[in-house]
């Protein structure tokens, strides 16, 4: 699961955040360290979508929030990536 | 780096710059931006430069395309045409044109092929264009899988 927007809809998950913690939340569970380029097109494609929103008053360091659709749309994602990893994982033990 | 980096955030367009510039400036001065993050940012802006819909954008990058599928397509495809040239140079040859003749062979070693060959006369012509040192062309271009050899010398 490296896709940068799934990858930041994860990290506002569990709560807002703004840019430079959301790249340290994603070093963290994911193990990748998304630049600062990466980061922004994602949160760019993510508000496009409505899947994300800016929260709070208008900041220099501007916390993001997941929206409702954001959040069903993290479902469905992780839910196919929950199948394509259970199938190879069976395929990978009886090979 | 960061100087380098925050200079970068200029080739990022306008309007996402007056959205997203000023929190992303502020993520710039949090992070430790290393070499591998200006490469990201150069790479964000190229990406973000063509989701941007904009005409003089479209118009550059198909000429750029356009252009290289001309080369490609020219690359691919076999000579059709060969040109060839002789000129006969009257009186003494002087030493400084064989260079040129040279060169001229050399660079009709592309796709028209050209062959440039030197001769002399013992004798003046008739078609010589001046009395002492003359010079006349002779040659032709023809289709390379028609003929053997120039029949419609133009």
């Amino acid at each position: 699961m490296s896709d940068p927007t799934l990858l930041v809809l994860s990290s506002l998950a569990e709560g807002d955040k703004h840019g430079y913690a959301m790249m340290q939340d994603i070093e963290t569970f994911a193990g990748i360290r998304l630049g600062p380029g990466t980061l922004y097109g994602a949160i760019t494609r993510l508000e496009e979508h409505g899947w994300i929103r800016p929260s709070g008053t208008k900041n220099r360091r501007q916390p993001y929030t997941i929206t409702p659709s954001g959040r069903q749309h993290l479902q469905q994602e992780l839910a196919t990536l929950q199948q394509i990893v259970k199938t190879g994982l069976s395929r990978v033990k009886h090979a | 780096v960061k100087g380098v980096a925050q200079l970068l955030i200029r080739l990022y367009p306008a309007g996402w710059r007056a959205r997203y510039g000023e929190e992303f400036e502020a993520l710039l001065e949090d992070s430790s931006a290393g070499w591998p993050a200006v490469l990201d940012l150069l790479k964000g802006a190229i990406k973000m430069q063509f989701s941007v819909p904009s005409f003089p954008k479209l118009a550059l990058m198909l000429s750029i395309t356009g252009l290289l599928i001309g080369l490609v397509v020219s690359s691919l495809l076999k000579p059709i045409y060969v040109s060839e040239a002789v000129v006969y140079l009257e009186g003494n040859v002087p030493g400084s044109v064989r260079p040129v003749v040279e060169y001229l062979n050399a660079v009709g070693a592309g796709s028209l092929k050209s062959n440039l060959t030197l001769g002399h006369h013992s004798r003046p012509s008739s078609e010589s264009l001046s009395g002492g040192a003359g010079q006349r062309a002779a040659g032709g271009c023809y289709r390379r899988d028609a003929e053997e050899g120039p029949s419609n010398p133009h």
